[in-house]
């Protein structure tokens, strides 16, 4: 077996059940525990103990059988759960991650002694729990392999049918037999592959071995048990004390084809088991004290293949064995999903060059089958791009833990509230967005909810709330955190920004904008609303992240009652819908989900240049005229058309040349050396090999608010200054040549 | 026709698939086919079971495979699991 990767799936499956461990401890406190969370709570210690020492990870095993024995007694309702003891619990949760985070190659942190930790485990037991019973169970053996349990050693016979997917789950049935070495001492052993196929259906990665053994232990049935743990689930297992050899080789016989049975009565008469000629064994215990020197004599004089194939009528195959796995879920390489999704971009331009080509031959047939074939193209890219994504839940759920922990060190009372977890996006942008959230989650406990005092005087319940809600909305996720705290202020936000020099004095400010200052670098470590001294929380590292998984903020805030933080992202990172539209020979992209409408332009606002805004249904709409604005040469043509985009709550005209419709957008990043430019968010290659510059819809939207607003102030010197900084358009869009689309 | 077959380096499922196809064509090759186990070095169940399908596809053909001088890890494996049954030709060497 591959150690390296058995191990790998171990950490993993560690850290889920650590995962869960916690997730119900910090549930529990809000309410009561049921029977059902307390079993998962000692399953998860109990599974990752003897994980562990089949790794001979020995350490892992002496600290956890400790916190097992806690969970156990917690389980059997001798103790009960409070805030003291799932503190605890949650300490020993924190240690044994940190033991696996060794394990995994990471440095040491700062983690807690583990024999202080068992200290205060025992310490504990003494304190709420009868002594006389946990003097011995819990702390007698504080670093002793767990071979060392109480009890007279036994023989047992160990029947150990693996089942066939065993190899394929990373598992060798050799790894047990080097546990159960630990555990006592394995007197006889043998491997019978009686499922090895006969002809050519052999699968050398399918597992045919089964293995009988005697086996003398010290451990008791149920820690025996626990051994094969891990195979139990398409393996059978018979584990039979020598002493009740009558009922348990029965039993180990059951449902088994004449040819296995006869091989595995063969061993056991070879090891002198009592095996009588009627199949059924003959229970006298005595013989089995002979074992060691196996007599074979007796064995040749029954014929040991005949009453086996009369003995019982052929059973169905054993349920245990034959068990389809019936697992919903398959773990996949993040790796060669991305590959997958590479290839399908590629595949994707590939499909639109083969369609236009088509197009142009002009054959009908041909165009029908690739119209087929790009359908189908469509299809693939939206499964496989629904494959990675992930519920947000993932990230939401390690917050329980950080509001308890830090509302406990400033001392408030806070209750959190998750709504929305089970919103999808995409698994790379999840992994991106645990930090800046965690830093607005932070954010909002130290500097939005305020002390109890204040709380109180202000008429509100002792215990603040801070939500996190997840929704999807026009092609984009929303995530809210939300506080019902003091809110931001207006003034001292302005007050600190001019003091700092972010704003000249004179400024005149949306509201919006106000609130955005608090993003701006100088105002990281500044307490905003309250005076408390919190730790200093970059918001504007959370704002460059943000931008970076192409998303924006929004704050909305009411003195006194409380801020939401509003981040809107992409679903994904990949791919777009696009609409292409034309500006003289150069073509451009605009993400489909933000158009609402096209239009063509009215000819009064044609010949107008100075008039920026069309009367749409009685709503004002802002214009902006992206041949001008992107600085591209020629004159615009007689017909114009208008595309109406949307952003949030914002929308805006941008006017084009020609509209060429839908496209399948595979994002290519564009150079560092674009980087600072605002309109553009990346660029694509067009069927004709072209390249297409995809428009950045929320900046373009932005600007033309803002060159309406200056309009109107009549700020003429501001207009000026703003179309001189418009971004010059890179070189490669103009040296595109040829072949339109239309 | 005799054949030796030295087999080098790690047999485990990773190498199983191969091992096989390995051995079937050497199978098919020959009527006696000598297996060189001293160069083995990890050896799991996988690779186990080749070696067993090996033997017994061996005895269907009535041709003739050996298993000579395995290798430490061959011979603790063999022990472990108690596969002398199944491969008795490793286990007398390990005995001897």
């Amino acid at each position: 077996m591959n150690l390296e990767q058995a191990m790998q799936i171990f950490l993993q499956e560690s850290a889920e059940l650590l995962d869960d461990m916690e997730r119900i401890l910090l549930d529990a406190e809000a309410d009561t525990i049921d029977d059902e969370q307390l079993g998962a709570l000692f399953r998860a210690m109990h599974t990752i103990k003897g994980s562990a020492g089949l790794f001979g990870l020995d350490d892992m095993v002496a600290f956890t059988h400790q916190a097992e024995n806690l969970l156990d007694l917690l389980r059997s309702h001798e103790i009960s759960l409070n805030d003291e003891l799932s503190g605890l619990l949650l300490r020993c949760h924190d240690h044994v991650k940190a033991q696996l985070a060794v394990i995994a190659g990471q440095p040491p942190q700062g983690s807690e002694n583990s024999a202080e930790l068992l200290s205060e485990i025992a310490d504990y037991l003494a304190r709420h729990h009868a002594p006389t019973s946990v003097g011995d169970t819990v702390f007698a053996q504080e670093h002793e392999p767990p071979a060392a349990e109480t009890g007279e050693p036994r023989q047992w016979l160990l029947s150990l049918r693996f089942g066939p997917d065993m190899l394929r789950n990373g598992m060798d049935p050799a790894s047990f037999i080097r546990y159960l070495a630990t555990l006592g001492s394995v007197a006889q052993i043998a491997a019978l592959m009686p499922g090895l196929p006969q002809d050519g259906s052999y699968d050398p990665e399918t597992n045919y071995l089964w293995l009988e053994a005697l086996f003398t232990t010290a451990v008791d049935e149920v820690q025996l048990s626990e051994v094969f743990e891990f195979a139990r689930e398409d393996s059978a297992i018979f584990l039979t004390p020598a002493d009740k050899l009558a009922e348990g080789c029965d039993k180990a016989l059951q449902g088994l084809d004449d040819a296995g049975r006869r091989e595995i009565i063969a061993v056991w008469r070879g090891w002198g088991l009592p095996v009588s000629a009627d199949i059924l064994c003959d229970p006298p215990p005595a013989a089995l004290a002979a074992t060691e020197t196996a007599p074979v004599a007796a064995t040749q004089d029954t014929p040991s293949g005949e009453p086996v194939e009369t003995a019982k009528p052929q059973a169905e195959p054993r349920s245990g064995i034959a068990k389809p796995m019936d697992n919903k879920f398959i773990k996949v390489e993040a790796g060669k999903l991305d590959n997958l999704i590479n290839l399908i971009g590629e595949l994707v331009i590939a499909g639109a060059a083969a369609n236009l080509m088509a197009r142009r031959s002009g054959q009908s047939p041909l165009v029908e089958s690739t119209m087929v074939i790009a359908n189908l193209i469509e299809q693939i890219r939206a499964e496989t791009l629904s494959m990675r994504m992930v519920q947000i839940g993932e990230i939401f759920s390690r917050f329980p833990r950080v509001v308890r922990d830090v509302s406990k060190e400033l001392n408030k009372q806070i209750k959190l509230v998750i709504s929305g977890a089970e919103t999808e996006l995409d698994k790379s942008m999840v992994e991106k967005l645990g930090d800046p959230l965690m830093h607005i989650v932070r954010n909002a406990i130290d500097h939005g909810i305020e002390s109890l005092e204040t709380r109180r005087a202000n008429g509100k319940p002792d215990e603040g709330r801070v939500w996190l809600n997840a929704y999807h909305e026009s092609g984009s996720v929303v995530i809210e955190v939300a506080d019902d705290g003091g809110g931001l202020s207006r003034e001292r936000i302005l007050a600190k920004a001019v003091e700092r020099g972010v704003v000249s004095p004179d400024a005149m400010l949306a509201e919006q904008d106000i609130y955005r200052l608090i993003f701006e670098p100088g105002f990281s470590t500044a307490p905003i609303v309250t005076n408390l001294s919190g730790r200093g929380v970059g918001l504007d590292v959370v704002k460059k992240s943000i931008e970076q998984l192409r998303g924006s903020l929004e704050i909305d805030t009411e003195a006194g009652l409380g801020t939401t933080f509003r981040l809107r992202l992409p679903l994904t990172l990949a791919i777009i819908d696009g609409f292409l539209v034309e500006i003289g020979r150069s073509t451009f992209v605009i993400p489909l989900e933000t158009v609402i409408e096209c239009m063509e332009l009215p000819a009064e606002l044609a010949a107008d240049a100075g008039k920026n805004c069309l009367d749409l249904r009685g709503e004002a709409l802002p214009l902006l005229h992206l041949r001008r604005f992107l600085d591209l040469p020629g004159e615009p043509g007689r017909r114009r058309n208008i595309v109406v985009v949307k952003s949030g709550d914002a929308k805006a005209g941008l006017v084009v040349d020609a509209l060429q419709g839908e496209f399948q957008t595979v994002i290519k990043p564009l150079g560092s050396l674009f980087r600072h430019l605002k309109a553009i968010s990346g660029s694509t290659i067009l069927g004709t090999g072209d390249v297409a510059l995809i428009l950045d819809v929320p900046a373009l939207i932005q600007h033309a608010a803002q060159q309406e607003a200056e309009h109107y102030s009549l700020n003429r010197e501001l207009t000026q200054q703003a179309h001189r900084a418009s971004p010059a358009l890179p070189t490669t869009t103009q040296d595109s040549q040829s072949g339109n689309l239309s | 026709m005799t054949t030796t077959l030295p087999l080098e380096g790690d047999l485990n499922i990773y190498t199983a698939s191969q091992l096989r196809q390995r051995l079937a064509e050497a199978l098919a090759a020959t009527d006696d086919l000598t297996l060189d186990l001293s160069q083995v070095g990890e050896f799991d169940t996988a690779c186990a079971q080749v070696l067993v399908w090996l033997t017994q596809e061996a005895q269907r053909r009535g041709k003739t495979v050996r298993m000579s001088a395995p290798s430490p890890g061959v011979s603790q494996f063999v022990a472990l699991m108690g596969l002398g049954r199944l491969l008795p030709q490793l286990e007398a060497a390990h005995e001897s």
